[in-house]
């Protein structure tokens, strides 16, 4: 578990667009291989300001623009990675995943399976998922159940700038497609990122907070609104613990397990549409597992609701989960079991 | 054809349409700027002569299919500036009742099939549109709007594939403003002229001037007769320019100064107004009348827009599916 | 030339078989690669069967409407081409084809529980947890009270019946305050023991899955025998709660074991005391089988089998391994066998099977110089048996004198449920007959 940046480490305070774009800068420099494309990554900057300016560093051969071709780069990504390249390819929002996922779920996340293991496919996807910009409902989406459900995938989810750099990193090293879910409220977001080269390894979780009284485990900008619930329930003397599984495939379920069974109640956060969600693999995991004995409460989910995301902004909170919707459902965890 | 500069009701016409669609975006321009509004926007400030000549080619009930910007396709087709403006304002009482917003704005009645927030997403549907015409044995043509960026999707291509083996009576009209975001369409495709890529597909391809509204009407107008006539699809590529950045986060590195200042002396509006007033069809006063009808019947929009009770997250869940 | 055989070609992804629908040649036409030769309908649409080689149509086999699996003949055709993979697939070998055969391998359920659940969700496919061993078929709804999980196995723990909780949880749901409160429990000096999850009957077999957060203290994570004592403790702690609830009473009886020791040392090989009184146990029970018996919600239910749960005092804790039908085996046998047993125990490596199949318990403290004491039921059993020490004691014989006899002292103790006082007594008696002449306990 690397909950905190180790101590000694020297770091710098970044946001998580400057966090990602130094990984990226790290990553471009130590090996020839890597280089990203993506849909205005180059002069613009990206659409979230991810690129900024690197392309005056690294230039237009390795931060590649290209034309509005989702399926195009994700493919030509999948065939650069299987000839010995280490592409990186920024698709400007999650949902334009839908355009490319013949490639991703057809393509990258099967040839090293089909093709008996004779290839690998060191393919990094990028994308920014998430709500509440009122970008409505086809810029909105958390889509993470789509690639987890995918076997040949892996996914991660960063919540703080350091891990948007450390799991980048790690996704590079990693022989298999692994797909980065962003979030674009997290872009602005600042904290200590550690310095150079510094990855995060896949599969680890993060327990971001310890307390006795409940496990809350969230994802993506999920964790720092449990984090944020996390310290009001402390001030009304409720104590919870909050993992950030980083990873969601392969999921670290030791370390949620572990805290489930210590603190017998679970609440399981995620911004995306509830049916079959990815917490509803988590829950699963929770109720096979030993741990199920020592629930002393029914395992909780507080996901978004069953809806695309609208864009008036009060309907749009209305739709995923909140703090004070997280506040609420921990309260009412401890207090009714 | 019928020059639109000599005819009095078609002057004014047009030209209530290309202020109405300018004053419109720059109510939104303002409302964004003081909090107002959400989300992100996309305007189509100086391309107005695109959908206006459009437009009048088509019948009520023929259909279009819109883009991220929008708002002059769906304001030409005939769409309420209210509704529209109350969708913007997340208003219960717009479009969508709060729940589309900019990029999702369509008005069923007149034929307007939605904006849409993906690339060449309106492709394959004003394809589908088209189909549906013919097989239902109707009249009804769709004219499909687009960017030049949405060439590059692989649903542009397959939407126009299957309107030219079908023949469908659809029209796809690009509106090349020379970028699709930050790429510029000379640096995307390799042709001198968008339309360059209609033969490739077997159809008819024009490229004409985008900030004439006269001579985008009469292109489509060609392309609309064609197409009611069995004559199948044809694309247009209207060459234009927008004024603004992409969105409101653009920092406009991609272009000059010089170049955004080049094209706004190519002012669709000014230019036919000229027209007008040369052609003698209508007089400065005349004119002015029109700018001063449209101000007030924005403000007037604007402001019941704005009044309009907030849209309510009641029934959210049972809007997903229809009953 | 040769003639190559002309198959049902798969056409589609979910063919499997086609029906002839035409043929486009005669016999003796000749054909090219690639022209068609005949029609077929799949499960989609009517194709063309093409010919595979440039040839003569020698042979028909398939008539119209004739339905032929894929890979089967329809015909013949004499051919000078090269038959690539003639005859691989023909004869005994034909079920090796590719998708012939299912590989054994994991089934889809244990690669996913593998690769999601990282060993930690610990989920066994194919096995139905609730209704493996049918005992769900009676329970209903009604008598299936609702308690979160943890409140349920701390219910369990503490003997405590959930039926009796008054729950306050939301929607009438028991919740592990509601157990915790219900009184009548032994405090406990390890609380976080109660979420301790081990199943008691397979200590070893669960303790490396058991969470390592939550172990009891006094496993000390270090000592595994520790551990397991801890977990014992436990177990007997469950066990006796539960016995504690079962209304029971105890009988004593002196037995005088003068005859018995007369032939113990000659007679016996020197038989332990123990399976001396096993098997006098065993006898007794076959004689009184309405005492080998547990105690259900319909009554009393007689055993078939007997199996005698001896009490050991193993390093890891009170063990009972069950000796099977003592009442049939010799005594040197049981005596060897008995042995065994306790050896197994004191050195940890008794199994689940050897734990179970119990009817009555044989508990001996007489070694330690108790004389005599009485032993708690162990449920669902109907009886137990307690031996005191075996020595010489001054006893008045029936002649009025006194004199020293070797005695000892036997409890019996007995579910009142299924037996009364006098039931305990002529069992008491089938004992003691059997010691005083002990021909059945010598026969085999
Ligand atoms: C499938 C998809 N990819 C990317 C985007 C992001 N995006 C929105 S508009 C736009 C540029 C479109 O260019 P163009 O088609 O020329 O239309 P314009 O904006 O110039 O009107 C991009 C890249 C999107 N909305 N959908
Ligand atoms: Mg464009």
């Amino acid at each position: 578990m690397v909950d905190e940046v180790v101590e000694g480490t020297e770091t710098k305070v970044m946001t998580y667009a400057e966090a990602i774009r130094d990984a990226l800068r790290v990553a471009i420099a130590e090996d020839d291989r890597v280089f990203m494309m993506g849909e205005d990554v180059g002069i613009y900057g990206g659409a979230f300001g991810v690129t900024g300016e690197l392309i005056n560093e690294v230039g237009t051969e390795r931060l590649r623009d290209t034309t509005i071709s989702e399926l195009g780069i994700v493919g030509a990504g999948v065939g650069a990675a299987i000839t010995g390249m280490r592409p990186i390819v920024e698709l400007q929002f999650s949902d334009f995943s839908a355009q490319a996922m013949d490639q991703i779920a057809n393509q990258a996340a099967k040839i090293h399976f089909m093709l008996g293991g004779a290839v690998n496919v060191p393919l990094v996807i990028r994308a920014p998922g998430g709500s509440g910009t009122g970008a409505a409902a086809q810029h909105s989406q958390s889509l993470e159940t789509w690639f987890v459900h995918i076997p040949g995938l892996k996914v991660v989810m960063p919540a703080t700038p350091d891990d948007a750099k450390g799991l980048l990193l790690a996704a590079l090293d990693d022989p298999n497609p692994v797909v980065v879910l962003e979030h674009k409220l997290l872009y602005k977001t600042s904290g200590d990122v550690r310095v150079g080269d510094a990855r995060t390894p896949l599969g680890v979780a993060a327990i971001r907070r310890e307390g006795k009284d409940l496990t809350i485990v969230a994802t993506g900008v999920m964790v720092s609104r449990a984090m944020e619930a996390a310290e009001q329930l402390a001030a009304a003397g409720v104590d919870a613990t909050v993992i950030d599984p980083r990873t969601l495939k392969p999921l670290d379920s030791k370390t949620i397990l572990a805290s489930v069974t210590a603190t017998g109640r679970v609440l399981l956060v995620q911004e995306a549409a509830g049916t079959l969600g990815f917490m509803s693999e988590v829950a699963a995991i929770i109720a096979e597992s030993e741990t199920f004995a020592h629930l002393r409460a029914p395992v909780r989910r507080l996901s978004g609701l069953d809806i695309p995301i609208p864009y008036a902004p009060k309907l749009e909170r209305a739709a995923v989960p909140q703090v004070e919707d997280i506040v609420a459902a921990a309260t009412a965890l401890v207090t009714e079991w | 054809m019928n020059p639109l500069a000599q005819d009095a009701e078609a002057a004014k016409s047009v030209l209530k349409t290309m202020w109405m669609i300018r004053r419109f975006e720059e109510a939104v321009e303002d409302l964004y700027g003081r909090g107002m509004m959400h989300g992100t926007m996309h305007l189509s400030i100086g391309q107005e002569a695109v959908p206006t000549g459009a437009c009048l080619a088509l019948n009520k009930d023929d259909y279009i299919t819109s883009t991220h910007r929008g708002h002059g396709h769906c304001i030409a087709k005939g769409a309420d500036i209210e509704r529209m403006m109350a969708e913007l304002l997340a208003k219960e009482s717009g479009y969508c009742r709060g729940r589309g917003g900019s990029m999702h704005i369509a008005d069923t009645t007149t034929g307007n099939l939605g904006a849409n927030g993906i690339v060449a997403g309106g492709v394959p549907i004003a394809t589908g549109a088209a189909l549906s015409a013919h097989m239902r044995g109707t009249k009804q043509v769709a004219v499909c709007f687009h960017g030049d960026g949405a060439m590059g999707e692989g649903a542009w291509h397959e939407g126009v594939v299957l309107a030219a083996m079908w023949q469908l009576p659809v029209v796809f009209l690009c509106e090349n403003n020379h970028y699709g975001m930050s790429m510029a369409s000379e640096k995307a495709f390799n042709l001198e002229k968008l339309s360059d890529r209609a033969k490739g597909y077997g159809i008819p391809g024009v490229t004409v001037d985008g900030n004439d509204v006269q001579a985008v009407r009469d292109a489509v107008q060609e392309a609309v007769d064609r197409a009611r006539s069995g004559g199948g699809p044809t694309f247009i590529e209207a060459l234009t320019y927008r004024w603004r950045g992409h969105s409101k986060s653009d920092k406009n590195l991609y272009r000059t100064r010089e170049e955004i200042e080049e094209w706004r002396t190519h002012d669709p509006i000014p230019a036919f107004e000229a027209r007008v007033l040369q052609a003698g069809t209508l007089t400065e006063t005349d004119l002015e009348e029109i700018r001063n009808q449209v101000r007030d019947e924005l403000r007037s929009a604007v402001q019941r827009a704005n009044a309009a009770p907030d849209a309510t997250a009641d029934g959210l869940l049972e809007a997903v599916y229809a009953s | 030339m040769a003639e190559l055989s002309l198959t049902m070609p798969k056409m589609s992804m979910t063919m499997e078989e086609g029906t002839m629908v035409a043929w486009l040649k005669s016999v003796g036409d000749p054909v090219k690669s690639g022209e068609p030769v005949a029609e077929v309908a799949t499960d989609k649409v009517d194709m063309e069967v093409e010919s595979p080689y440039d040839g003569v149509l020698s042979r028909i086999v398939a008539d119209i409407d004739d339905v032929i699996k894929v890979g089967e003949p329809i015909g013949y055709i004499t051919s000078d081409s090269d038959d690539l993979l003639g005859g691989l697939f023909d004869g005994a070998d034909s079920g090796q084809t590719p998708g012939g055969q299912a590989p054994a391998a994991a089934g889809p359920g244990a690669a996913g529980g593998g690769a999601v659940g990282d060993g930690g969700a610990a989920s066994t496919p194919g096995q139905d947890p609730v209704g493996g061993d049918g005992s769900t078929a009676s329970s209903t709804a009604s008598d299936w009270p609702a308690a979160v999980p943890l409140a349920r196995s701390i219910a369990s723990d503490r003997g405590v019946e959930l039926s009796s909780v008054a729950p306050t949880g939301p929607g009438g749901i028991i919740r592990v305050q509601d157990v915790e409160s219900a009184g009548a429990v032994p405090s406990r000096a390890e609380p976080a023991a109660s979420a301790q999850p081990s199943a008691p009957s397979q200590p070893s077999a669960r303790s490396q899955q058991s969470a390592p957060s939550r172990a009891p203290k006094a496993a000390g994570a270090t000592d595994p025998v520790a551990a397991r004592r801890a977990r014992t403790r436990l177990l007997v702690a469950r066990t006796m709660t539960v016995s504690a609830s079962i209304p029971q009473f105890t009988a004593y009886r002196q037995f005088d074991l003068s005859v018995l020791a007369g032939v113990r040392k000659s007679g016996l090989g020197g038989a332990s005391w123990t399976a001396i009184l096993v098997k006098a146990q065993a006898i007794a029970l076959s004689r009184h089988p309405e005492l080998n018996a547990v105690w259900t919600e319909d009554g009393p239910e007689r055993m078939e089998e007997i199996g005698i749960a001896l009490a050991v005092d193993s390093p890891s804790g009170l063990l009972a391994p069950v000796i099977r039908n003592p009442q049939s085996e010799t005594l040197p046998n049981l005596s060897a066998g008995i042995a065994q047993l306790v050896d197994s125990a004191l050195s940890g490596s008794i199994t689940a099977g050897q734990l179970s199949g119990g009817t009555s318990v044989f508990s001996n403290l007489g070694g330690m110089g108790v004389d005599h004491f009485n032993a708690l039921l162990t449920p669902p059993h109907a009886t137990a048996l307690s031996a005191g020490s075996v020595a010489q004691r001054v006893v008045a014989t029936a002649d009025g004198a006194f004199g020293p006899r070797l005695t000892c002292t036997v409890g019996l103790t007995m579910d009142h449920r299924v037996a009364d006082g006098a039931d305990a007594a002529r069992y008491l008696q089938t004992i003691s007959d059997l010691v005083a002449s002990p021909d059945s306990i010598l026969a085999v």
